[in-house]
């Protein structure tokens, strides 16, 4: 019984959710059969339910509101705004009273007055003899209606939160297992075969472990589906009138995801309604739609999910936030004068402070928006305005994919490796790099970077771990980090290791009431790691808990930044220290030498499920590691392999002009040295030809005598790997965008065809043909394909 | 109906841990320091793929850390939603004892009263029952 029990709850709350948004859709769009019909059928199974597991109350609850909506549906009674409130109160009954039989609560009994109020609406309106009526009527055709509807959903099963979980260790404990069966494969050299069956297993591995992880992804639809219900209270309280448009609800993020962001999205809003949409006349004034509009839109953008809330209302009066915040003491109104538009705008972040001329019941109490941000950061994202004062806000939410699984970077301090969140840090920097010294002030230590001065802590010394020794020969690193709460700060570590995806598992709580840690989690290795918290160690260094209100220097800075561009100072494989520009590389990795094969012509590294090329590397090291630099162009990506990496520094001296300019872009000044600036061009010229646009595949015909072996061979391969289509047949000759041809028969008889391109098979030119190529110059055959293509067009 | 407990050493003492608490006796691998944490934490270690937090029971009795080394014993708990390893000397062997058997007019001495608070006769020796969550939380150390 009490599993019933249990089931019904859970069903019944889900559905409550989206009933109440069918309710209001329902509300403009009267006709709508297919959306009375469904609410109708969900208030016949509460009340089915409730009639089976003998729950009263409910019965007679959803009892009353099937008879509305039973007449409603029979056209008798027209939805209105008063039909569509009085039968949302009983909806909100219901989802109170469900509450109630969960946590075992009483609810202050007036259901009469709900049902009474539901029996205004009937058109006889006789009180008792028409729900006996219509119960008995509507009940064998409700019955088809259920069943039809039950056979349309999608085929899903409820599967317990814990079920789930023990499934996601058990597939993690696989991936740990498989990873460990492939350390002992490498080390017994088994064959060909087992590896084959290994690497299927892995594959299988893989993709059920994808699979999980989707196990945990929820629609983001759960979270819109209360929203129009939400607007229609709030736009009636406030009489204003307001349209909401939400796309994207197909997109999927991680159920506990769904939960963290119910708070912020519902204040956002709640503000939007209060503050931004002005009144009717005040937007036909501004010659405005008079019906106010805020759309919502989800989508994924790479690994973050982007939800922006857009209205159109007046905007933030920056002025009037500025008096505000002045007057709260916030800023001083010298300061608020110099601060650029986008930190006035950030002001409305600031606890205790709010546009609203007049606190109303829904906001304006200036809180909100701060727990907006707050709640947002608690999940690791953030919050962008982009104010149009007078037409509108547009808020953009950016969220991580999913909670448990955070882009980290692990680090090594004493003789323990540690892992702490990429979200946090700003920049890594070398002990050794010039722009850097540590600076004593009063017994503290101060880390000095490019002019500007910061927090310091070693991580040994904050951890109380003892340093290892061979640090201090080999320089240290130093991690910018800043946190989410509290100022930007230093942390000396020992070294950066590598980047790496961590799955983070929460840790006992003995060890988070340390303050330093935020949970553990496991590597590949197998070997648990500590994950660190930036803003606790920011507070274990000493730091104000405050809002940081350097960010927007920071931001300023970075723009400044990014204007001067950089540059990577690293050892070349051969031994010669370079330069390359910092746009281009992505990071730096270390590769497994047994992953690097000489294959193709070329030295390439299995990373991932991709091949890449690796430059400037002659040999494959016997073991252990390959540093190499991740260059790309935005299309296509490369590795270069180099010796050890330096620094980086800002190009702002005058680059000198270079003898090899194919080869190197110039010569800088990297502190203090003179050093080639390499041109990463060399390393992708060669990619070109495989990139043609492939999606219309020009014909090229090639004409041939005999057997044409070279033809097919060589030629036909290289065209179709070029995005050619190519054929030897002569009847497509004549719809050929191309005729390619080594035969001087052909050349003789099709001499006026301007398709025509003759290959010749040696490298001279004979004087008196008609111009060829050579059948071996794969760029100029192919630029010649291109230039008749073009011509021909 | 009696219940079983499972007998083990800490600190050459022997003490009763009721079975109902008990995942499982595993030899740890290797164990990862915690730094800056309350000593009673030996480290972190992996059982498959989950991470438990290694309890240096002794240190409780004596109020000396020690290292804990690869392939010591552990006796895994759950204690509210988290796993612990609690380490023990030696497990000799698991006892069925009926609730009867079960006093709290004996007392052990000193600091072994922060984690024992009733003992049971096995044999003919009296033995200490063991309350794990009293290992791992700091409110019932502070009390005591």
């Amino acid at each position: 019984m009490d599993e019933l029990l249990d089931e019904f709850i859970a069903e019944t709350r889900e559905t409550l959710e989206a009933l109440a948004g069918q309710l209001v859709q329902w509300e403009k769009t009267p006709q709508d059969r297919a959306l009375i019909d469904s609410v109708f059928r969900f208030v016949h199974t509460v009340k089915g339910s409730c009639g089976f597991l003998d729950l009263p109350r409910l019965l007679r609850l959803s009892h009353a509101a099937e008879d509305v909506l039973s007449c409603a549906r029979d056209g008798l009674i027209v939805a209105s705004p008063a039909l569509v409130s009085a039968i949302l109160a009983v909806v909100d009954r219901i989802a109170a009273l469900t509450e109630a039989l969960e946590s075992g609560r009483a609810v202050y009994d007036d259901d009469g007055d709900l049902i009474d109020a539901m029996h205004e609406f009937l058109p006889t309106h006789s009180g008792n003899a028409t729900p006996s009526l219509s119960g008995e009527e509507g009940a064998p055709a409700d019955m088809d209606d259920d069943a039809a509807g039950t056979r349309s959903k999608a085929r899903s099963v409820r599967v317990s939160l814990s079920l789930l979980d023990r499934l996601m260790n058990g597939v993690s404990d696989m991936v740990l297992a498989r990873n460990e069966v492939s350390r002992q494969l490498r080390k017994s050299q088994a064959g060909a075969e087992v590896d084959l069956a290994f690497a299927r297993l892995s594959a299988s591995v893989a993709e059920m472990r994808d699979a999980v992880g989707l196990m945990r992804m929820q629609n983001i639809d759960r979270l819109f589906s209360s929203l129009p219900r939400l607007l229609r209270d709030i736009s009636l309280e406030l009489g204003k009138e307001v349209e909401l448009r939400i796309d994207g609800s197909e997109v999927e993020v991680d159920r506990e995801m769904v939960e963290a962001l119910r708070d912020p999205l519902t204040h956002i809003l709640r503000n939007a309604v209060d503050h931004g949409i002005e009144h009717a006349d005040e937007r036909i004034a501004a010659g405005k739609d008079p019906v106010g509009h805020i759309r919502i839109v989800a989508r994924q953008s790479g690994n973050q999910i982007l939800i922006e809330i857009i209205d159109d209302g007046r905007g933030i009066n920056l002025e009037k936030l500025g008096t505000r915040a002045v007057s709260a003491k916030i800023v001083s109104a010298a300061e608020w004068q110099k601060m650029p538009e986008k930190a006035q705008l950030g002001t409305i972040f600031i606890p205790g402070l709010s546009t609203a001329d007049s606190v109303t019941a829904i906001s304006g109490r200036g809180v909100g928006m701060d727990v907006v941000k707050s709640n947002l950061q608690a999940i690791g994202g953030t919050v962008d305005l982009e104010n149009y004062e007078g037409l509108g806000l547009k808020m953009t939410l950016r969220l991580p994919l999913t909670l448990s699984i955070i882009a980290g970077l692990t680090i090594k301090a004493g003789n323990q490796f540690f892992g702490i969140s990429r979200n946090s840090i700003v920049e890594i920097l070398s002990t050794t790099n010039k722009n850097v010294s540590i600076e004593e002030l009063g017994g503290a230590q101060i880390a000095h970077i490019r002019g500007e001065r910061y927090p310091y802590a070693k991580l040994e010394k904050l951890l109380g771990i003892a340093e290892s020794t061979d640090s201090v020969m080999t320089g240290r690193t130093l991690v910018l980090i800043r946190p989410a709460v509290g100022t930007t700060y230093v942390l000396d570590v020992e070294n950066v290791i590598d980047t790496e995806e961590l799955v983070v598992k929460p840790g006992a709580p003995i060890i988070m009431e340390t303050g330093l840690y935020a949970g553990t989690t496991l590597p590949d290795n197998g070997r648990p790691m500590l994950l660190l918290d930036a803003s606790g160690l920011g507070a274990a260094i000493g730091i104000e808990q405050t809002e940081d209100n350097r960010t927007d220097d920071v931001a300023e800075y970075a723009v400044k930044e990014a204007k001067r561009p950089s540059a990577l100072l690293f050892i070349a494989t051969d031994g010669a220290q370079r330069a390359v520009r910092l746009n281009v590389v992505d990071r730096i990795e270390d590769i497994d030498a047994d992953q690097i094969e000489f294959v193709g012509g070329k030295m390439r590294a299995k990373i991932g499920e991709s091949l890449f090329d690796i430059c400037e590397l002659a040999d494959i090291p016997a073991e252990g590691q390959v540093k190499a630099l991740r260059l790309t162009d935005g299309t296509s990506t490369k590795y270069m392999a180099v010796d050890d990496v330096l620094d980086i520094f800002t190009l702002d001296e005058e680059i000198y002009p270079s003898a090899h300019p194919e080869k190197c872009e110039g010569v800088v000044s990297a502190l203090g040295k003179s050093v080639e600036l390499v041109n990463i061009f060399q390393y992708f010229e060669m990619e070109g030809s495989a990139t043609r646009d492939v999606s219309a595949r020009p014909l090229c015909y090639i004409g041939s005598a005999g057997d044409a072996e070279w033809e097919k061979r060589i030629l036909a391969p290289l065209l179709t790997a070029s995005g050619y289509a190519v054929s030897f047949d002569e009847q497509d000759r004549h719809q050929a965008a191309i005729v390619l041809s080594r035969t001087h028969q052909e050349a003789a008889a099709y001499a006026d065809d301007a398709r025509l391109l003759l290959l010749r098979d040696t490298v001279h030119v004979k004087p008196d043909a008609r111009s060829s190529i050579y059948r071996y110059d794969r760029i100029g055959l192919l630029s010649a394909i291109e230039a008749k293509l073009a011509g021909v067009a | 109906m009696p219940s079983l407990f499972l007998i083990a050493h800490i600190h050459g003492c022997r003490v009763a841990i009721n079975s109902d608490q008990i995942e499982s006796i595993v030899n740890v691998p290797d164990v990862i320091p915690v730094p800056h944490c309350d000593p009673r934490v030996a480290g972190l270690f992996a059982l498959r793929s989950r991470v438990l937090t290694l309890i240096d029971s002794q240190y409780l009795v004596t109020g000396e850390r020690r290292t804990l080394q690869r392939g010591c014993l552990a006796v895994v708990v759950e204690i509210v939603g988290h796993h612990y390893g609690l380490a023990v000397d030696k497990v000799e062997d698991v006892v069925p004892l009926s609730a009867d058997k079960i006093q709290q007019c004996i007392q052990p001495d000193g600091q072994w009263q922060s984690i024992v608070s009733e003992t049971v006769e096995v044999g003919d020796q009296l033995v200490m029952i063991l309350d794990p969550a009293r290992l791992v939380t700091r409110e019932q150390l502070m009390a005591a």
